[in-house]
């Protein structure tokens, strides 16, 4: 069972948890292409896809196609497990949040039921 | 909502997150590009010069026609995911597409065999222009659907999440 403070600091920053979010639904991703996805600097995103690949969660891989060098993302096994229990947590969260909001879904209905069951009983063994 | 837990760190509540999480990991789905019609003949062609490779004399010329079926296949997969910048993982396809793509795919597996049975009845140069026009067909139904479910879960995702 995930718990709210299960939730990762890395992925919690706003543009890190679209990265990541979109590499859970890709198999491959160019740097291109998240630019434009997230619309940030070259600069920004670099300095985001190195946090991650040095947190192990996302590995890079150079290719060079034609004139130009293209970097593909792929999301590790290591990244996978730490954004599933992420979503979890902010699932647990939610989860927390509806309990304290509305701790207990009817407190009178049971009073309620048991004087109307009372009363019940009363007219039968009348 | 009132209560404090239900806001993060960054000001935004667990919901709103798993709300961007869902459409952030949906976008290269409905964003992704339909396949353009012009794969469908070249793949026809790919799968032909490969399935005739093993009714010819081996290893010259069948095992260059093998060779060349593969790679055409392999040049036209790689050329879509290069100049599209994403490749979309199947398993976490929305349920709607990911049902659309297993009946394309069940159709095609269904093709591969009447072509092969064709193109003996009539030859192999007809047989590829059977599996042209019969793969262009399916790629035109495909792409038609693609369109409409994309648009639906466009309109879904695009709904007030607070």
């Amino acid at each position: 069972m995930s718990h709210p403070s299960d939730l990762d600091p890395l992925i919690h920053a706003p543009k890190r948890l679209a990265i990541m979010a979109i590499l859970r639904g890709t198999n491959l991703v160019e740097f291109q292409y998240l630019k434009s996805e997230l619309d940030v600097s070259d600069s920004d995103l670099s300095k985001q896809m190195t946090a991650l690949t040095t947190a192990g969660m996302v590995s890079a891989r150079k290719r060079r196609e034609g004139q130009s060098r293209s970097t593909w993302y792929r999301m590790t096994a290591k990244g996978r497990l730490a954004f599933d229990r992420h979503v979890q947590s902010l699932e647990a969260l939610i989860e927390l949040s509806k309990q304290l909001d509305d701790p207990d879904p009817d407190p009178g209905a049971e009073t309620v039921d048991a004087k109307a069951a009372e009363a019940a009983e009363a007219d039968l063994s009348r | 909502m009132e209560s404090d837990p239900e806001r993060s760190a960054v000001g935004r509540s667990p919901q709103s997150e798993l709300d961007e999480i869902r459409r952030s990991s949906e976008r290269p789905h409905l964003e992704y590009p339909p396949i353009p019609i012009w794969v469908w003949p070249v793949l026809a062609v790919a799968s032909g010069t490969y399935t005739w490779s093993f009714s010819v004399p081996y290893p010259i010329p069948g095992l260059p026609m093998m060779v060349a079926g593969i790679g055409l296949t392999w040049w036209v997969v790689t050329y879509m995911v290069r100049t599209t910048g994403v490749l979309p993982s199947f398993s976490s396809m929305p349920r709607p597409l990911k049902r659309q793509a297993i009946f394309t795919w069940a159709q095609v597996l269904v093709l591969v065999p009447i072509v092969y049975v064709v193109s003996q009845l009539i030859g192999a140069i007809g047989g590829a222009v059977f599996a042209s026009a019969a793969f262009t067909a399916i790629s035109y139904v495909h792409q038609r659907r693609h369109e409409q479910i994309t648009a639906r879960l466009r309109a879904a995702n695009a709904g007030p999440t607070e």
